[in-house]
C-alpha cells in the first residue's frame, strides 16, 4: 500500500505549483552561480545547497500541506474506516520526498555538467558537497511532513520556513563570534569568500560529517512522526538511533571546521602544497595555481592586447602575471592576506576566479591597467596621490590601453566613469569581482582622457602615444603635459 | 432465521452530559435497511460506530461476525465496509478518478491495473464516466455526492453504510441511485441513513428508526406503515389535536393524530404517516 500511496503522493508533490516555483527559482539561482565566472567547480559546488533553497522550502511547505489534505478536507472521518492505517500513509509522503530529491541531484548534476563543459572550466566538484544541496531538500521535505502531524495546522509549514530562513541568518551573523563549528549546526553552510580558493582542499569543509548530520536530522524527524502515528516502539527506537548520530555527527563536523585546530591545520598544509606551474610566453611568464593552466590564454589575450600598442621596447620587457588566492580566516569570515606566490614581487595579479559574461570586462579592465601601468612604469598601485587627479602623465593613457581594443573592457571603463560622475569628485574604483585583490585607484581626470581618447580612431592615438611615449612613462610628467602631447583638454586638477 | 451480519447489543455513547445513544440493541440481515429519525437522533454517530470511525464506548457490535471493539476485528471489518460519510471530505484538487483511485488504495487495492478497472467501474456504477477525469472542484454537489457514493461501493464490500446520500440528487438521480441501491442490496447489507422516507419506503426491506438516541422502531415498512392505520385523516378541518395536518393540493387537511376531524374520511397512511405518528405521539403506534 506504501508503493501505491507514494506514487500518488510524488506525482502530486512533483506537480504541486510550490514545488513547480521552487525548482523554477532553483533553476535561476544556480544558472547565476554557473554564469557569474568560468567555472571552479571546487568552489562552485559549495553554492549548489543554497541555489536549492527555494525548491527546498516548496518542498516543505507542499509535503506540509498534503500531509494535512485529510485533515483541511475534513477526509479524516473517512480514512479512518479504510483498513490503510496512519503509518503507511505518513510513510508515503516522506517515500514521496525522494523523487523531490532526485529532481535535485539531476538539477545539480545537470549544473555541474553544463559547468564543467566550459573550455576554462577547473577543478573537481566535492561529491559531499553536492549532495548536500539535494538532503536539504529531503530534510526540508521531511519536516514538513513531520509539522504535518505533530503541529497539525496549516500555518506551521510556512511559519517553519520563515523561522528556518531567520535562525540561519542569525548563525551566520553570530555564529562566527561564538565559536568555529557552530555554522555548522546550520543546515545550510555557504561559503562567503569573495574569491575562489585554489583549490577544494583549502576549503578544509567537513563535508562529510555535514551530510551524516543533515541525514540523520531528516531520519530522526522522520522517525519522530512515524512514532507519533502508531508506530510507536520502532518510531522512537529509530528517533533515539539518529539523534546519537545527529549529536555525534554535529560535534565531530565542529572539530573539524576551519577555524577549529583541527580544521586550520589542514587549511595550512594544503596552502603549503600550493605550488604554481609557471609558463613563458616570449617576455611574459605566466603562473597559475595547478589545473588552473588552462586559465592562462584568457590572460595572455589581455595582456598581448595591451602590449601590441605599446613601443616595442615596452612592449619586450619582461612581466610577470601571477595568479594569488586570498587567506580566508574562517574564524572571522573575513579575507586576511594573499597565499604567498613564487617569483619576484610586484607581479600582475589575477584572483584565482574569472568572471564570465558581461562581468570579464571589468576584470579584463583590470588585468589590462595592471600591465599597461607597469609598461608606462607608472607608479605602483594604491599609492597616493592627488584627490581625483594623480599626477602620472601615463594615466589616462594606461587606462585607454587597456580599453580600446576589447568592447567588454571599454564599456566596463565607461561604465565606471559614469558612475564616479554621478557621484561628484573622487577617485575612480576599477572594479572587480575581487576588490580585496585589486586596489587600483584612478582619478576622475585619467577616466575622462582615456574616454577621449576612445572616441578618436585607434591610428591615430597609437602615433600620438608612440610619439610621446617618453613623456608618458617618464615620473616626472604630469597629466596636463600629457593632454597637451595628446591634443586633449586640460585636466581638471 | 439466520444470524444477523450486524448484531448491536446494549450500546450506549454519551458526549458530556448528552446521551446520543441509549442502550441501542438491533440486528441487521442482508438486504436493504432504513435508518430513520428526526435531526439529532443519533443516526450518524450508530453509522460512525458500524463503520469504526469511533470506537464503541459500552455495548457490543459484531458486523460480518468480527467484533468492532478489538483491533483485529475493525481491521476485518474495514476490509469488507463501503461507508459514505455525511461529509466524506472531498479533496477538491483532485479529479473524481483520482480521489476514487486514493479511497481504492486505503482500501488496500494496490495492483495499479486491476485498482484502476474498479475505479472505472464504480464511477460507470453511478453515472460519472464521462466527468472523472473533471476536478472535484468543478463538480455539482449531486455529483460529488455520487463521487462519495463511488468509493463506498469500491471492492463490492459487503456491508455498506450510506449516510443521506441522497441529499443533493436530483428526481433523475435519485431514481437511479434506488435503482442501483435495490440492486445491491440483493447481496449484502445496506444501511440507508436518511430522513427521505420516499427512499425508504421505495428500497428498504426493514426499518431501524431512532428517536432521542434511542430506538423507537424496528420493523418493515409495511409495519410502520400500518401502524398509521386508522390515524390518517382527509377533511375539511384541522383535525384537534394532530400531531401534523396540513392543507393538501385538492384543498383539504390531511392530518395525522389519534383523532379524527368532525367531518374527517380516514385514507391510506403512507410511510411518512408512520414515520410521523411515530415521531409525534410513539405511543399511539405502540
Amino acid at each position: 500500500m506504501t508503493a501505491a500511496l507514494a506514487r500518488v503522493e510524488t506525482w502530486r508533490l512533483l506537480r504541486h505549483p510550490f514545488v513547480l516555483v521552487g525548482l523554477v527559482l532553483s533553476c535561476w539561482l544556480l544558472w547565476r552561480e554557473i554564469t557569474a565566472n568560468r567555472p571552479v567547480l571546487h568552489f562552485l559546488d559549495l553554492a549548489t545547497p543554497t541555489a536549492l533553497m527555494p525548491l527546498a522550502g516548496a518542498a516543505l511547505v507542499a509535503a506540509n500541506l498534503a500531509t494535512l489534505r485529510a485533515r483541511r478536507d475534513h477526509a479524516e472521518d473517512l480514512y479512518a474506516t479504510m483498513p490503510g492505517r496512519p503509518v503507511p500513509r505518513v510513510a508515503a509522503h516522506l517515500a514521496a520526498l525522494l523523487p523531490v530529491a532526485l529532481v535535485a541531484v539531476a538539477l545539480v548534476a545537470a549544473g555541474v555538467a553544463w559547468a564543467a563543459s566550459d573550455p576554462y572550466a577547473v577543478g573537481t566538484p566535492s561529491l559531499l558537497e553536492l549532495a548536500a544541496g539535494p538532503v536539504v531538500v529531503l530534510l526540508a521535505g521531511t519536516l514538513g511532513v513531520a509539522l504535518g502531524r505533530l503541529v497539525p495546522v496549516p500555518v506551521a509549514g510556512p511559519l517553519a520556513l520563515v523561522g528556518w530562513l531567520l535562525v540561519s541568518m542569525v548563525v551566520f551573523a553570530i555564529g562566527p563570534a561564538i565559536g568555529p563549528g557552530v555554522l555548522w549546526f546550520s543546515a545550510l553552510v555557504p561559503d562567503f569568500r569573495p574569491d575562489a580558493p585554489p583549490s577544494g582542499v583549502v576549503l578544509a569543509r567537513p563535508a562529510g560529517w555535514h551530510l551524516v548530520y543533515l541525514l540523520a536530522l531528516a531520519a530522526g524527524l522522520a522517525a519522530l512522526t512515524v512514532a507519533r502515528v502508531g508506530a510507536r516502539r520502532s518510531g522512537l527506537g529509530g528517533f533515539a538511533v539518529a539523534l546519537a548520530v545527529v549529536l555525534a555527527a554535529g560535534v565531530a563536523q565542529a572539530g573539524a571546521a576551519p577555524g577549529s585546530a583541527a580544521g586550520d591545520a589542514r587549511v595550512a598544509t594544503a596552502e603549503a602544497a600550493l605550488r604554481q606551474n609557471c609558463q613563458a610566453h616570449e617576455s611574459v611568464t605566466y603562473c597559475a595555481y595547478p589545473g588552473f593552466e588552462v586559465r592562462v590564454p584568457l590572460w595572455r589575450d589581455v595582456v598581448r592586447r595591451v602590449r601590441d600598442r605599446v613601443p616595442a621596447a615596452a612592449a619586450s620587457a619582461p612581466l610577470r602575471v601571477v595568479q594569488q588566492a586570498q587567506h580566508w580566516d574562517a574564524a572571522s569570515s573575513g579575507a586576511t592576506g594573499r597565499l604567498p606566490s613564487n617569483g619576484p614581487e610586484d607581479p600582475v595579479v589575477v584572483p584565482v576566479s574569472w568572471p564570465a559574461g558581461d562581468t570579464a570586462g571589468f576584470e579584463r579592465l583590470r588585468l589590462g591597467i595592471a600591465v599597461a601601468q607597469r609598461s608606462l612604469a607608472l607608479p605602483a598601485l594604491g599609492t597616493a596621490g592627488r584627490e581625483g587627479c594623480r599626477p602620472a602623465a601615463g594615466g589616462g593613457v594606461a587606462l585607454w590601453l587597456a580599453a580600446v581594443a576589447d568592447p567588454g573592457a571599454a564599456a566596463a571603463l565607461r561604465a565606471d566613469l559614469k558612475d564616479l560622475r554621478d557621484a561628484g569628485p573622487g577617485l575612480l574604483y576599477v572594479n572587480s569581482s575581487h576588490s580585496s585583490l585589486s586596489d587600483f585607484t584612478w582619478g576622475r581626470a585619467e577616466g575622462e582622457q582615456a574616454v577621449l581618447l576612445l572616441d578618436r580612431p585607434e591610428a591615430e592615438v597609437r602615433g600620438l602615444v608612440a610619439d610621446h611615449w617618453a613623456l608618458l612613462a617618464a615620473p616626472a610628467g604630469t597629466l596636463a603635459q600629457a593632454a597637451t602631447a595628446l591634443s586633449l583638454p586640460a585636466p581638471a586638477c | 432465521m439466520t444470524s444477523p451480519s450486524v448484531a448491536v447489543r446494549g450500546v450506549d455513547v454519551q458526549f458530556g452530559r448528552t446521551h446520543a445513544l441509549r442502550d441501542v440493541t438491533f440486528g441487521l440481515h442482508p438486504g436493504v435497511t432504513g435508518l430513520l429519525g428526526p435531526n439529532g437522533a443519533g443516526k450518524t454517530t450508530l453509522l460512525r460506530l458500524l463503520a469504526t470511525a469511533t470506537p464503541v464506548p459500552r455495548g457490543e457490535i459484531l458486523a460480518l461476525g468480527h467484533d468492532a471493539s478489538t483491533a483485529a476485528g475493525r481491521l476485518a471489518i474495514r476490509r469488507r465496509l463501503g461507508y459514505l460519510p455525511q461529509d466524506p471530505g472531498f479533496h477538491r484538487h483532485f479529479t473524481a478518478f483520482e480521489f476514487v483511485d486514493y479511497v481504492a488504495i486505503l482500501k488496500e487495492h494496490t495492483r495499479r491495473r486491476a485498482r484502476h478497472d474498479e475505479v472505472r467501474r464504480v464511477l460507470d456504477l453511478v453515472g460519472l464516466a464521462d466527468v472523472r477525469h473533471k476536478k472535484i472542484k468543478a463538480l455539482s454537489g449531486g455529483m460529488r455526492r455520487r463521487v462519495g457514493l463511488a468509493q463506498a461501493l469500491l471492492g463490492e464490500p459487503a456491508l455498506l453504510l450510506l449516510d443521506e446520500p441522497t441529499n443533493g440528487l436530483d428526481p433523475e438521480q435519485r431514481m437511479r441511485f434506488r435503482e442501483l441501491l435495490s440492486d445491491l442490496g440483493q447481496s449484502r447489507t445496506v444501511v440507508l441513513s436518511t430522513h427521505q422516507t420516499e427512499d425508504v419506503a421505495a428500497v428498504c426491506q426493514r426499518i431501524v428508526a431512532l428517536h432521542k438516541g434511542t430506538i423507537c422502531f424496528t420493523g418493515t415498512p409495511e409495519e410502520l406503515r400500518g401502524r398509521a392505520h386508522g390515524h390518517v385523516w382527509v377533511g375539511t378541518e384541522r383535525a384537534p389535536g394532530a400531531w401534523a395536518s396540513w392543507r393538501t393540493g385538492a384543498g383539504g387537511h390531511r392530518s395525522v393524530g389519534a383523532t379524527a376531524p368532525p367531518d374527517g374520511v380516514p385514507v391510506e397512511p403512507t410511510l411518512e404517516d408512520g414515520y410521523l405518528l411515530l415521531l409525534g405521539d410513539p405511543g399511539v403506534t405502540a
